[in-house]
């Protein structure tokens, strides 16, 4: 991480938000603390605000974690549907984009520094000609008014993304005769057949499915889910049956499933579950499946009562205005937001010829880079807006912080440019309230995070017609263009935290990498890291290939996000080409290069090799007792004594049915705990340095196996009785202690450590970016370089319970660990061993990792439990 | 071997004895005495000052290379999770394995009594001893996190109360090679008093007689001081007996003590002392052979000597052979399969197989070209098998640490492990500094015991 | 340190073990010798006991030991008590190894000391240096000497007798009868 450079104004600025002196940094106007927080700052007390993070214009609820004015960590809001307390890993990177310090930082005319005069002269010059807006897709009330006042002063307006949703609303236009807008309920959902489907990131149907898979014991009736897709997805991986396809296969699967399954053993027992199922059997299209699966899926869901239709969130979704523009005769051109030249390139020849050009963003990307004036824009940490959730929720945002650089928002900008007097960005909300939420008061709402039901009214009338639908033929080798998981169409590829999260299936960090699987690899003469050309017709692009059993076969899919351009540091690091050089292709052509590229891949070995590792059976072998877990559970002989305990004793329980490896408890863990980037060099050697991290195994049947691994807490702890020094001990609690000062770094506690979850401090590691710093969690040492580490429990959380429990004289309220708060499945499960641990641990599928070692670990897994289908083999 | 031919080689080492003397001529006391003593008088030839340069450099870029290691980070090392150690542990061991021969054949010889075979010999092996326990000493130090902290695994009265942690078999190490390094050096320098008296009544110059008189102390070989060094030399040697044992035992433990498959086995004491006497007797031939050729020893250094250290190299072979189909045995019969995986699949056939290959050939097979008496008798094919020896017991080290690390219960974690080039810098450079202490031992200290050589003259001719 | 009153030179410890034998045969008591190694015999022939040194080596490994354990249990049991992997506190059997390297340690440190204190060591200077010659001491020469005050020692007659017996050179320091 190279460190920024301060200017003088700069410095000063940061200096600001750093700040010891506390009401400087925080937002002129008052901003309301989440709840019954104590409305003033207490130094060293975290003080937590309830905003959103907005992404394609819907938002997510989030509470944001302050110390003395700087927001350091960022959890899901209970209150806000769209979140339900969980987080993806994105919205936990969020404060690393905050604090950024590749972010723009001035205003610029030409590359030159330009005052917000020259802006607010351009636009005037703008609002007489010919000029068009293209925003991001918004669903702000706010601008949407702006919006309205545009097109009346006679200026176009237009959305892009490359990843809203767009098939969903055109494969109900199909059959629904207007783009509405799926709504998926899955809380009492049987059998679940989802056609690429990601249920798993989509935080309120990853929470409403694994509560419908919540195994008791071998007599708990859970939901059956069926995942048929191309590339191995978090989806695929909890899923009971899984089934990998060419994308235009999943259409001919669609009609087949429709039909009764045909002639296929495996899509007639699929079928006839679904029929058995009933009005609680739904399908389900993941939003990257054409316009006809989405059509298919809602034929096949008809009368289903998981699924309702409602008017599209986004404003004018599904409509022509969120096309790109071709800018045939406009004089000016706003760019709000986005980064259409890279997402788009055949609108970056456009746009380079635009006779004025401006942009607002976060970075100098590619777009900036091509605009004439370029203007900062304000991170979502840094505003006053309003946007809707997903179903529809209206959601205040509030600022945690003054804006680091003095950014400016979407709505500034279009206030300027119908020439209005400035306007303070909070006295407009506030006046503007009543008419979005009569129902909630402003400071209420910017308190609650959410105004209760403003979700978007379902349509009762909204019945699927039975239309046919033509399924595409199938091609030799068909292109899956898809957003990343963390980087998504890579505007967050500047964040070095979702850079150096592990891709779930492939443990793939820093670089892009096409996925094929191993038998197209083999008829290709591939290797994992072997860079493969990629062409339709005259577009070509190159990237490293990486073999992903499951995959389907006759498809390669390629990650967007990479082979960034702009002048961001960190998006420019990883190797690769940009994906949307392909948009649009379905069939591609796949040749060999010669050249290889060792890719940074965090797990060598994805085979089990036989040993009990992540463990795991189906509901029939749990129920009929089959399963035999009790040697992975039941006392081992010993010598030992048992030492004395006092306190709380803290205990964790994985569930490894529910999980999904969205990754989002490492990426919370990450921010919690102030773990270190350590770059792409240090990852190929071994040392990278998240405290958990998700292994992933391929089993026998070639199916994706995952089992969240961090420091067990063993009660008989292999890595305390080799420190030499006494640097981690065990504390009466049951936890296993790591005293960062007292270590002098033999890593013998690493050797000793059956799990492997110690990290070490190679280097120097930690951030000296100043700029950087501020996200850092003030409670949790910064560890240095040459000390051990690892998974604390987040002691840090712990203390402070037990702090708050002792001054206020009442039993401790059992926190939640950061993995656990973040878990969009409530997979991971923390408290005490004998309270809300015990339930758990009776359960007949709950076992220790490697019991036979001895080590008792105080964390504990449930093992993966199928609900498979008894009617198809294997 | 067969019970006929290991007859056949008993017989021929009887027939040895008898031909074989230990010295060969019959050298007055004095010319002994001016032959063993005068080189570290006698001034310093062109061959020598290139060795020193050669060495001297190597040595500064030891330096360079730790100056880089504690100013950047252990990262520049080649380690990560999962192999922790690498190299340097590696090297600690390998090191500490060679220092083990001096001791051994001093010590353990003197109080069988072979003062026969011993003499000659011991000082020299001894001085390896010392210099290779220094190498080896800087390792755990150096591996570190934080090296200027190692102080902490000795208890001392500190600050906030704390203490080393002693169910860690690291401070029984740091107990071990601190007591290793201290009695080698006692037991070292008691046994040169004498020959440190001999040199300054025999030197040329004043201030060398003035130094080597201050750290002869003031002997003058009354039977006083006879007495009480007769007895106190044995008895030290006594103590250092057990301590050879000890020391590899002990570092030994530094794996058998954590539960990694390929480390946790009760084995590992007599596998490892067995494997440090024969590497040790390994560098022992790899240094005296030329030393020999330098100094024109051959009288006082005779084949015969080799010829035993020879045997003793197939002895030791043979044990540390037997260690490994024990290893293995062990794997099997005790249906670990993590173990198994280790010892049966991983080792031999594994990313590292190669490693395994070379070491069985090197430390099994090659040694076994040393049941022929002429081969023994070869110098040049003494040498070439002990250097190997060498390389091969580094190589089992590699194999003990590096493939059980990377290949250990839960797949997720294995990683490979590849050096950087400070590691193998750093290697090199203790050679050179290893070589740098031999050449000065060689050049300005008495290297044959030259007292103990005229007794032991004095003896055999009175017998 | 023995002030010398007689030193004789002999070429081979035979003849120093005769001339010694001559005379203590004729009753000189105050006898110390001077070899270049240790001479089988020489120390009964003059009469100096068996040296108690390992006694104190013996005692010294002891205390060494002991107090190494006793360092051990107090850290673990007493002082600092730690939930250290579940172990217990008095964790005997990993408190052997230490213990083991101490006893040697002190024995060792006892086994250097012992014998230079009780050889009157280090002394850089002795009187006997001074006799001429006497550098082949730790060379190829065996010296024979006689204390200061030893009312036995007769010039003349042993002067012969040590010639007799082999001596190359008998020097005579003063101070005898």
């Amino acid at each position: 991480m190279s460190s920024l450079k301060l200017s003088r104004r700069s410095l000063f600025k940061l200096a600001g938000a750093a700040s010891l002196a506390a009401c400087s940094s925080r937002p002129a106007r008052a901003i309301l603390p989440y709840a019954k927080q104590p409305p003033e700052l207490v130094p060293g007390i975290a003080s937590y605000y309830a905003t959103a993070l907005v992404e394609d214009g819907l938002a997510t609820g989030v509470i944001v974690e302050a110390h003395e004015g700087r927001p350091t960590k960022i959890e899901g809001n209970p209150d806000h549907p769209s979140s339900g307390g969980a987080t993806r890993a994105i919205e936990q990177a969020a404060v690393l984009g905050l604090y950024d310090p590749d972010r723009l930082q001035e205003i610029t005319e030409r590359s030159e520094p330009a005052p917000w005069q020259a802006i607010e002269r351009a636009l005037a010059v703008a609002r007489r000609g010919r000029t068009h807006v293209l925003l991001e897709p918004t669903s702000s009330p706010l601008v949407i008014e702006l919006i309205a006042r545009l097109r009346n002063a006679g200026m176009t307006v237009s959305f892009w993304s490359p990843f809203e949703k767009r098939e969903s609303l055109a494969g109900n236009a199909i059959v629904l005769g207007r783009p509405l807008q799926t709504r998926v309920d899955l809380t009492n959902a049987d059998v679940i057949v989802s056609l690429d489907g990601d249920l798993a990131s989509d935080l309120p149907r990853a929470r409403q499915l694994s509560d419908r898979r919540q195994v008791i014991d071998g007599t708990s009736q859970i939901a059956r889910l069926y995942q048929i897709e191309t590339c191995y997805s978090t989806t695929g991986i909890i899923a009971d049956h899984r089934r990998a396809v060419q994308p235009s296969e999943l259409a001919r699967t669609a009609s087949a499933l429709l039909a009764g399954g045909g002639d296929d053993p495996w899509l007639a027992a699929v079928a006839r579950d679904l029929k058995r199922a009933g009005t609680r059997g739904v399908v389900i299209a993941g939003e990257r499946a054409s316009a006809e699966v989405h059509a298919l899926a809602a034929q096949l869901s008809a009368g289903s009562q998981c699924v309702a239709y409602c008017e599209p969130v986004v404003f004018e979704a599904g409509t022509p205005s969120h096309e790109l523009p071709d800018l045939e005769g406009v004089d000016t051109l706003l760019v709000l937001g986005g980064n259409p030249a890279y997402t788009s390139p055949a609108f970056a020849a456009k746009l380079a010829a635009a006779q004025t050009s401006m942009y607002l963003g976060l970075y100098a990307n590619e777009t900036a880079q091509m605009c004439r004036f370029v203007v900062p824009a304000q991170h979502d940490l840094e505003r006053w807006d309003v946007a809707r959730g997903d179903d529809g929720t209206l959601t205040p945002i509030q600022p945690l912080i003054e804006p680091l650089f003095g950014g400016h928002s979407v709505a500034e900008m279009l206030h300027a440019l119908l020439g209005d007097r400035p306007i303070d960005a909070r006295d407009e909300l506030a006046a503007a309230w009543p008419k979005f939420a009569p129902a909630m008061r402003f400071e209420a709402a910017l308190a609650h995070g959410a105004v209760p039901k403003t979700a978007a009214p379902a349509i009762a009338d909204a019945k699927p017609s039975r239309v046919p639908i033509n399924a595409p033929a199938p091609v030799a080798i068909e292109l899956a263009l898809r957003p990343h998981p963390f980087l998504h169409d890579g505007r967050y590829s500047n964040n070095p935290w979702l850079q150096e999260l592990p891709e779930t299936v492939t443990k793939l960090v820093w670089d892009q990498a096409a996925q094929l699987s191993p038998a197209t690899a083999l008829a290709h003469g591939i290797a994992t890291g072997d860079v493969v050309e990629l062409s339709s017709f005259d577009r070509a692009i190159a990237v490293p290939a990486i073999i992903v059993p499951g995959h389907a076969e006759g498809a390669i899919t390629v990650p967007a996000g990479y082979g960034r351009k702009g002048a961001e540091r960190v998006a420019r690091e990883p190797v690769g080409a940009n994906a949307f050089e392909l948009a649009g292709a379905r069939e591609v052509r796949l040749t060999r290069t010669d050249r290889h590229i060792e890719l940074a891949v965090e797990m060598e070995s994805p085979l089990e090799h036989h040993r009990p590792v992540a463990l795991g059976g189906t509901l029939v072998e749990l129920r009929d007792g089959k399963l035999a877990l009790g040697k992975y559970r039941d006392a081992v002989p010993t010598l030992l004594t048992e030492m004395p305990r006092s306190g709380p004793q803290w205990a964790m329980q994985i569930d490894q049915t529910t999980c999904t490896g969205c990754a989002a408890c490492v990426m919370a863990c990450a921010a919690e705990n102030n773990s270190p980037v350590v770059g792409k060099e240090q990852v190929i050697r071994g040392r990278d340095m998240h405290w958990l991290r998700i292994d992933r195994y391929i089993d026998d049947g070639g199916a994706t196996v995952i089992q969240p691994m961090t420091c067990q807490h063993c009660e008989k702890a292999p890595c305390e009785y080799v420190c030499p020094v006494e640097a981690t001990t065990h504390s009466p609690e049951g936890l296993n202690e790591m005293t960062y000062n007292r270590c002098v770094g033999t890593r013998f506690c690493s050797n000793n450590c059956p799990y492997k979850v110690r990290r070490f401090n190679w280097f120097d590691f930690k951030s000296h970016d100043p700029l950087r710093q501020l996200g850092a969690n003030p409670n949790v040492t910064v560890r240095d370089r040459g000390v051990m580490e690892k998974c604390t429990y987040c002691v840090q959380r712990l203390r402070r319970a037990e702090i708050d429990a002792a001054v206020e004289h009442r039993a401790i309220t059992v926190p939640k660990t950061a993995c656990a708060q973040a878990c969009p499945t409530n997979a991971i499960v923390f408290g005490r061993l004998d309270v809300e641990i015990a339930e758990v641990r009776r359960r007949p599928h709950s076992y220790a990792e490697l019991h036979e070692q001895g080590t008792r670990p105080r964390t504990q897994y449930l093992a993966r439990i199928r609900n498979t289908n008894p009617e198809i083999v294997g | 071997m067969s019970v006929a031919s290991a007859a056949s080689v008993a017989a021929e080492d009887a027939a040895e004895e008898a031909e074989d003397p230990i010295i060969i001529g019959n050298p007055t006391d004095e010319q002994l005495s001016d032959q063993l003593l005068s080189h570290t008088w006698r001034p310093i030839t062109r061959g020598w000052k290139l060795a020193f340069l050669i060495t001297g450099l190597g040595t500064l870029m030891l330096l360079a290379l730790i100056t880089l290691t504690v100013m950047r980070g252990i990262g520049m090392w080649g380690n990560n999770i999962p192999a922790a150690w690498g190299f340097g542990i590696i090297n600690f061991v390998w090191w500490i394995g060679i220092g083990h021969a001096g001791t051994f054949i001093s010590a353990i010889l003197l109080v069988l009594e072979q003062q026969r075979v011993r003499t000659s010999i011991n000082r020299f092996t001894e001085g390896m001893t010392l210099f290779a326990v220094v190498q080896a000493g800087m390792f755990p130090l150096l591996h570190l996190g934080r090296p200027w902290f190692a102080y902490w695994l000795f208890p001392y009265p500190a600050e906030m109360d704390t203490w080393p942690q002693v169910r860690s078999a690291l401070p029984w190490d740091a107990a071990a090679v601190t007591t290793y390094l201290s009695v080698s050096i006692m037991f070292w320098y008691l046994g040169l008093v004498p020959d440190l008296a001999g040199v300054r009544d025999r030197a040329p110059t004043l201030w060398r007689r003035r130094i080597y008189g201050i750290f002869a102390l003031g002997w003058s070989g009354s039977v006083q001081q006879w007495r009480h060094y007769k007895i106190a030399y044995l008895t030290l040697a006594g103590l250092a007996t057990p301590l050879v044992i000890s020391v590899h035992s002990i570092v030994s433990l530094d794996f058998a003590e954590a539960g990694l498959p390929g480390w946790h086995s009760t084995i590992f004491p007599p596998f490892f002392v067995a494997g440090a006497i024969f590497s040790g007797f390994a560098m022992v031939v790899t240094l005296i052979i030329p030393a020999r050729r330098v100094f024109k020893l051959h009288n006082v250094i005779t084949a015969r000597h080799l010829d035993m250290i020879a045997k003793m190299l197939l002895v030791t072979s043979s044990i540390v052979t037997y260690s490994y189909v024990c290893e293995m045995f062990l794997a099997w019969w005790s249906g670990d399969r993590y173990e198994l995986f280790e010892q049966l699949r991983e080792r031999p056939f594994g990313f590292y197989a190669v490693v395994f290959w070379v070491l069985i050939s090197c430390n099994c097979i090659i040694t076994q070209a040393l049941w022929s008496r002429r081969v023994r008798r070869n110098v040049v094919a003494l040498f070439i098998i002990a250097a190997l020896v060498n390389v091969g017991m580094w190589l089992e080290r590699f194999e003990i640490i590096v493939v059980s690390l990377t290949r250990d219960f839960l797949p997720s974690s294995w990683h490979q492990y590849m050096p950087t080039w400070v590691d193998i810098g750093i290697l090199t450079g203790t050679f050179c500094f290893f070589g740098l202490l031999f050449l000065a031992f060689l050049k300005w200290i008495p290297f044959v015991p030259v007292s103990e050589l005229k007794e032991l003259k004095h003896e055999e001719l009175g017998k | 340190m023995m002030k010398p009153a007689l030193m004789a030179e002999f070429a081979t410890p035979h003849e120093l073990c005769d001339g010694a034998r001559v005379l203590s045969a004729a009753g000189v008591t105050r006898l110390d010798a001077y070899t270049p190694y240790p001479v089988d015999g020489l120390q009964e022939l003059l009469g100096v006991p068996r040296s108690y040194v390992r006694w104190i080596v013996f005692a010294a490994g002891i205390l060494g030991g002991g107090l190494a354990y006793l360092l051990q249990w107090w850290i673990n049991v007493v002082d600092y008590p730690l939930d250290i992997g579940g172990r217990p506190y008095h964790s005997a059997l990993a408190f052997v190894p230490i213990t083991f390297e101490m006893t040697v340690l002190a024995a060792g440190l006892a086994a250097l000391i012992s014998p230079i204190v009780l050889g009157g060591l280090p002394r850089l200077w002795q009187p006997v240096f001074e006799v001429d010659g006497f550098e082949r001491a730790s060379i190829d020469r065996f010296w024979l000497a006689v204390g200061v005050g030893d009312r036995e020692l007769d010039r003349s007659r042993d002067s012969a007798a040590l010639q007799n017996a082999g001596a190359l050179r008998v020097v005579w320091l003063g101070g005898a009868s």
